[in-house]
């Protein structure tokens, strides 16, 4: 069985084709290893001069700029790697025999994977307004694949599903209930692909069951976000209504006093439209440092003694802290804490800073550990150390084409015990 | 028979008290606890409970995965309720709660509770061998 699984935003469209066959053939053990994709790949920069295409399959990698001012190009890119670039995995389209499509708002309509249908296209369209940078592209990229594969099942994989088990108290903020009732104004929480995939992912690598440890994962990428896990459900994350709130971010301030952003708008007469943008574009490492949003570029500057981009930076770490500190309260205890994407898995001293002085709530690092160069699953921690510490690859597409294939299976997603 | 019971309360010094109120009886095993109400439900999942003791506090009346978890159990346990204040909404959960603990428990409530568990117990034995 061949599943694709797309990933689709505003500027960058993601892909990645897997041969089920070859590594899920017991429900058991249904993971997807890293490397087992025939071809995956991405076009990033779309709408701009400048916009690339990535591609790696069996004959090697691609990389070149292309053409794909419109969303429509950069699908056809995709679509001719899939069948027609050197090393293509498929001599058809219609070898595909099912799709999943990230979605990044499914609100509190859906708590799993679904396959797609008018009802659900409807409910993403719907969510479009609070997810403009991908609902409607994922909306694009179906009806295209309906389109070219009117054969393939589609699958659609929310950010917000994994959240659905967050309790009342979590996710209903404290301003007048109206505004709930009447615009479903609470905490949706994202990033739940990536949280349900590191935190499995977790228990297996630490030989335990899921549904025996309290777990706290951070996604730490130029998104971030932090969820507490309790026996496998999401019981808060740091995100809220939208991806802006909780912990700061790229360009993003994360939570702020919310009274700064009325005062803000009144003295610089700003209109809501311009506000956001300041808080979802303009601030996070890029409003502190002056200079970037890029975590990588920051800490160039900050070996050449750039002051504000260290100011970026250590706000950066400790808000992680913070958050954590909070969800190991929340949970009454942590055994593990999983770091993954980015920053997460690629930044030895972030994770050094974040954790450090922490021995009383049986956090310790063993350093040699913390700065082994591979990326793979692994332990951090000392062994004495009461939390394991884990650094978990996240893998997104794989955790949605294993729900494709889930689903193809004839399992019911809605039932958390069923799989 | 002696039943075997879970003890799910956040509050050690609670579970303490209870599990040597029910243990005293003769009747009652505790031999799991949970201190949330995922973890609870996790453990009921794996079966093998007679009864079990849930803090109203912990539990969350919105949330709906201790009613998708209770099927999943070949023979689901008893469901007591415990709470310290009145504000307690019966079947809130979408599940039927047997019995309603008011925290602290007296020992005259907590054989009252007991003997309403008995009951329940030997009803549901005599449906499984009809």
């Amino acid at each position: 069985m061949k599943i694709l699984v797309f990933n689709a935003g505003s500027s960058s469209l993601k892909y990645k084709l897997f041969d089920a066959d070859m590594v899920m053939k017991a429900i058991d053990r249904p993971v997807l290893p890293e490397g087992k994709s025939l071809c995956k790949g991405m076009v990033e920069n779309i709408g701009t001069d400048n916009a690339h295409f990535i591609n790696v399959n069996e004959a090697g990698k691609t990389f070149r700029t292309v053409e794909a001012k419109t969303y429509d190009q950069a699908m056809d890119l995709v679509m001719k790697a899939l069948t027609e670039l050197a090393g293509a995995p498929l001599e058809e389209l219609s070898e595909v025999d099912a799709i999943g499509h990230r979605v990044a708002h499914g609100g509190d309509a859906f708590n799993c994977s679904v396959v797609i249908d008018r009802h659900v296209v409807d409910v993403i369209r719907q969510y479009s307004e609070l997810a403009p940078l991908h609902n409607p592209y994922a909306l694009r990229v179906i009806e295209r694949c309906k389109r070219l594969m009117p054969r393939a099942m589609q699958v659609a994989a929310f950010d917000t599903a994994f959240h659905q088990t967050m309790p009342r108290r979590t996710y209903i903020y404290p301003i007048p209930y109206r505004y709930y009732e009447k615009y479903n104004i609470r905490k949706f929480g994202f990033h739940g692909i990536s949280h349900k995939y590191v935190s499995r992912r977790a228990a297996e690598f630490l030989g335990e069951d899921l549904r025996s440890l309290k777990m706290i994962t951070c996604h730490l990428g130029a998104g971030a976000s932090i969820c507490a896990i309790d026996h496998g459900y999401s019981m808060d994350t740091s995100m809220g209504y939208t991806p802006l709130d909780g912990i700061m971010m790229n360009t993003r301030s994360g939570s702020v006093d919310p009274a700064i952003i009325t005062a803000i708008m009144e003295k610089e007469h700003l209109s809501p439209h311009e506000m956001d943008r300041i808080l979802n574009r303009e601030s996070g490492f890029l409003g502190i440092s002056g200079t970037s949003g890029d975590l990588r570029d920051l800490k160039e500057v900050i070996r050449h003694g750039d002051q504000q981009a260290e100011l970026a930076y250590d706000i950066f770490l400790f808000s992680i802290r913070r958050m954590i500190g909070a969800y190991a309260f929340e949970l009454a205890g942590v055994d593990a804490i999983v770091v993954t994407a980015g920053v997460g898995e690629n930044d030895a001293y972030a994770r050094r800073l974040i954790f450090r002085g922490l021995e009383p709530f049986g956090i310790e690092i063993d350093e040699n550990r913390n700065y082994a160069k591979d990326n793979v699953e692994r332990l951090i921690s000392t062994d004495r150390a009461a939390v394991k510490m884990l650094v978990i690859p996240t893998d997104e597409e794989a955790e949605i084409a294993r729900d494709v294939e889930l689903i193809a299976n004839g399992v019911d997603l809605s039932d958390p015990w069923a799989y | 028979m002696i039943f075997e019971a879970m003890i799910a309360d956040d509050e050690a010094p609670a579970r303490v008290e209870l599990r040597n109120q029910l243990e005293d009886t003769g009747r009652v095993k505790v031999v799991a606890e949970a201190v949330s109400f995922p973890e609870a439900v996790a453990k009921i999942v794996r079966g093998g409970l007679d009864v079990v003791f849930l803090d109203w506090d912990i539990a969350d009346p919105s949330s709906p995965i201790l009613k998708e978890a209770l099927p999943k159990v070949e023979h689901p346990p008893l469901i007591v309720f415990m709470s310290a204040y009145a504000e307690y909404e019966p079947e809130a959960f979408g599940v039927k709660p047997l019995c309603h603990l008011a925290k602290p428990t007296d020992r005259k409530a907590l054989e009252a509770c007991i003997k309403t568990i008995e009951h329940r117990h030997l009803e549901l034995i005599e449906r499984r061998a009809r």
